[in-house]
């Protein structure tokens, strides 16, 4: 391990070539840009590839094809390109590519402010795409978690054939920190995609699962196998039969529903989050990303003022946990979400504890300005007054 | 002597050429289609297109498993699932993108994309012009059957100014884009045009695009009888037909004698000239994926083996 | 000299035909007709055909496929 001076954004990068990406398509986006410059010079280095598109849904479709041929490959953007990207992304998911997006959030809607920071996509990254599409969404706090995490997030793409967004913010992309990071990345765990183990003329097809929870091999293309990626005309037994397009009632059904179910069994392996005194807690502050920060400093103060606060600290989000919002809440009176959007986490939030009696309150940011302890701990007392 | 466009006048030495092999033995080697019929409208000309792709894939000698095809939204969009080669059945407009992406990352892969007209020119023209102007090694081969039929008729970039669409019910009130002129201001290496109507010429167009180092694309005029032409007064295929056949016209640079398949050859003066026929552009430029590859080996010199920086 | 006569075989798939008519229509030699009632391409006069292949090449349902039929004794040929 050394200690090397980062910014967030290139820990992203670094994250990704740990995680096994050798295949990287970007376009310019404040603050996101540093991933796209980072991945320029890193990708050739490490025998990958670079490739500026003309546009977001330019960078999402190369990456979807580069992914088909078994590469790993990422993207990341911000703001209004992830928006464009929403296209994309739901014909991955649904075509079940395994892919990384780091979605590096800007605040406001449209253009908004570029170079300023929210957390206001947590609902896009779930709802954004069309259709009834599941999301794998993980929120690193800190520049070095957020290397970590990436690798991670690599991982689980490929052990899941999905779309994993790693959803940063301005905050964390543009911030510098020492990091510890490996010396040798050889040395970190990689997960492989399923790939298929009968011989091609007894390939199904890149669909062919009998149960819901089932993840099907994926066949590189120019491997031998004939090897269709398709949002439409997915059946039990793959892709192949295209003769009427679209599914029957019983195919979508099962379509969907297995998108889903894919994740939810393997929901403990997705799980992540971090409680802090949560045992004993009558006050528990619910956040992800970088406020989550504030809210541990909240609950020190808290605690030296003789509130018995604790801390869950989400990492990540999608599929939503709601189990561990509950049993970490099961002694608590009240609930804090600090956030910097008008609640999005807070909903989440409230669905995970409804009829528990718990009180559920937000401290929402909208101006970019990271949420001071202060000021959770003022809600604190107010909700507990 | 060389003749237009950087065409050589000597001819490489020919490779035994198979063309005369019959259907069924192609589809076993090429193509993986169901026992029912396709599902074009009867007539259509992506069948004729299809089979001459298939052709052209025999005629350049590719393996099928190094194919790879991408394309999205539209008529043709089942075609990708009938070869033997892998697809990316995408969203609309975005096949050139995946392309970018298939052969980037695998540069042994043969990458066609399969696209319509509005497909390729209207929603995904922005992925096409910047694909030619990369010059990535990749055969973009568009169906241009004057509107989109997929949605039912309604008027696209190429429908001809005055015919009739669902959506122009009035006459096309906007000009059309010229796919060729377009491709070839974007930078293509290779611009090619054909129709169903002229199979051989269609085959050999194609094989040439999937032979040539670099961006080629290839227009196929492929009629649209039961949308395009019922309203605008050729209701059959045969009708269509008749009509590529009549209005086409070789252009000069398709020039040796026997590859001219019979068809008139283009002289400025004429007018009221319809479909020029051939390769219209033939540029040798380098190729994307070989500079990239080049970079990328300075690059890894720099920085041997080890992926820690 | 003996002039040769090249012949040739033409199957047509009745379950992938759908009566488009490009067939006969293209076919100069008025080898194929159609029958009725469902208008679906037929072989009239086999011995006509020139093998141009033009049929197979255009059908947009891949039905046809003409053959060389490969003629056993040489006397055949004359």
């Amino acid at each position: 391990m050394t200690k090397r001076l980062l910014l967030g954004n290139d820990a992203f990068c670094e994250g990704l070539i740990a995680g096994g990406v050798r295949f990287y398509a970007g376009y310019p986006i404040t603050p996101a840009t540093e991933i796209a410059e980072a991945m320029s010079r890193r990708m050739p280095q490490v025998g990958g590839t670079y490739v500026q598109m003309e546009d977001e849904l330019g960078s999402m479709s190369a990456i979807m094809g580069a992914s088909a041929t078994g590469v790993k490959s990422a993207t990341a953007s911000a703001g209004p390109g992830m928006a464009l990207m929403q296209n994309e992304l739901g014909q991955a998911i649904v075509a079940e590519i395994p892919l990384v997006v780091v979605n590096v959030q800007r605040a406001g809607p449209g253009i908004g402010n570029a170079t300023r920071s929210g957390q206001m996509e947590l609902m896009q990254s779930r709802y954004g795409a069309n259709g009834e599409v599941p999301a794998v969404v993980l929120a690193p706090s800190t520049v070095e978690e957020a290397f970590w995490l990436t690798v991670k997030a690599v991982n689980l793409s490929e052990m899941l054939r999905t779309v994993v967004i790693v959803l940063g913010e301005g905050l964390l992309g543009l911030q510098r920190a020492v990091v510890d990071l490996p010396d040798d990345y050889g040395e970190i765990e990689l997960a492989e995609r399923p790939r298929p183990t009968v011989p091609p003329a007894q390939y199904l097809g890149n669909y062919n699962a009998n149960e819901l929870s089932d993840v099907p091999p994926i066949a590189d293309f120019g491997s031998g196998y004939k090897s269709i990626l398709s949002s439409v005309g997915i059946s039990r037994r793959g892709g192949g039969d295209i003769s009427v397009l679209g599914l029957s009632e019983n195919d979508q059904d099962f379509t969907i529903r297995r998108l889903h179910q894919k994740l939810l069994d393997r929901k403990d392996e997705i799980t992540l989050f971090e409680e802090f005194m949560t045992d004993d807690a009558e006050i528990v502050y619910i956040a992800f990303g970088t406020q989550a920060l504030s809210a541990i400093g909240a609950m020190h103060e808290a605690r030296a003022n003789g509130i018995r606060a604790g801390v869950l600290r989400l990492i990540s989000l999608w599929p939503f946990p709601e189990e561990v919002v509950r049993s970490c809440c099961a002694k608590a009176r009240a609930v804090v979400v600090p956030e910097m959007n008008l609640g999005q986490a807070r909903l989440l939030v409230g669905n995970a504890l409804a009829n528990t009696g718990v009180k559920i309150v937000g401290v929402n940011r909208v101006d970019s300005i990271t949420i001071k302890p202060a000021q959770i701990l003022d809600r604190t007392m107010e909700v507990l007054s | 002597m060389s003749l237009p466009n950087g065409m050589p006048a000597t001819r490489p030495a020919k490779k035994k050429l198979d063309l005369q092999r019959p259907l069924d033995e192609l589809v076993e080697m090429y193509a993986d289609i169901p026992d029912k019929s396709f599902r074009y409208c009867p007539g259509c000309g992506l069948g004729m297109a299809q089979s001459a792709i298939m052709r052209a894939f025999h005629r350049a000698g590719v393996d099928i498993t190094k194919v790879a095809t991408a394309g999205g939204s539209g008529c043709y969009s089942v075609m990708g699932h009938y070869f033997k080669s892998s697809h990316i059945h995408g969203s609309h407009g975005r096949g050139c993108a995946y392309a970018t992406g298939l052969k980037l990352a695998r540069p042994e892969l043969t990458v066609l994309t399969l696209q319509g007209d509005g497909d390729l020119l209207a929603i995904g023209g922005n992925h096409f012009i910047h694909a030619a102007r990369r010059n990535i090694d990749i055969t973009v081969i568009c169906f241009n059957n004057y509107n989109f039929g997929d949605t039912g008729g309604q008027f696209a970039p190429t429908t001809p100014l005055g015919s009739k669409t669902d959506t122009s019910s009035l006459g096309m009130p906007e000009p059309a884009f010229d796919a060729c002129k377009l491709a070839i201001g974007a930078g293509a290496g290779f611009v090619a045009r054909s129709t169903v109507a002229h199979p051989a010429h269609l085959t050999k167009m194609i094989a040439d695009a999937i032979e040539w180092k670099g961006f080629a694309f290839v227009e196929v005029m492929q009629h649209c009888h039961v949308l395009w032409g019922r309203r605008n007064g050729m209701p059959e295929a045969m009708d269509m037909m008749r009509f590529y056949k009549d209005n086409s016209v070789l252009h000069l640079s398709t020039v040796p004698e026997e590859e001219r398949f019979d068809i008139p050859v283009y002289s400025e003066d004429e007018k009221d000239v319809k479909f020029v026929l051939g390769v219209l552009h033939r540029e040798k430029k380098p190729e994307y994926t070989e500079e990239y590859a080049k970079l990328r080996a300075k690059a890894m010199a720099k920085l041997p083996a080890k992926v820690k920086s | 000299m003996a002039k040769t006569k090249r012949s040739f075989d033409i199957e047509i798939s009745e379950t992938r035909c759908r009566s488009c008519a490009v067939c006969w229509e293209v076919c100069a030699p008025k080898v194929l007709s159609w029958k009725p009632p469902l208008n679906k391409a037929i072989v009239k006069d086999l011995a006509a055909c020139t093998g141009c292949r033009l049929c197979e090449w255009l059908c947009p349902d891949w039905a046809i496929v003409v053959r060389p039929v490969v003629l056993e004794s040489s006397e055949a040929l004359t």
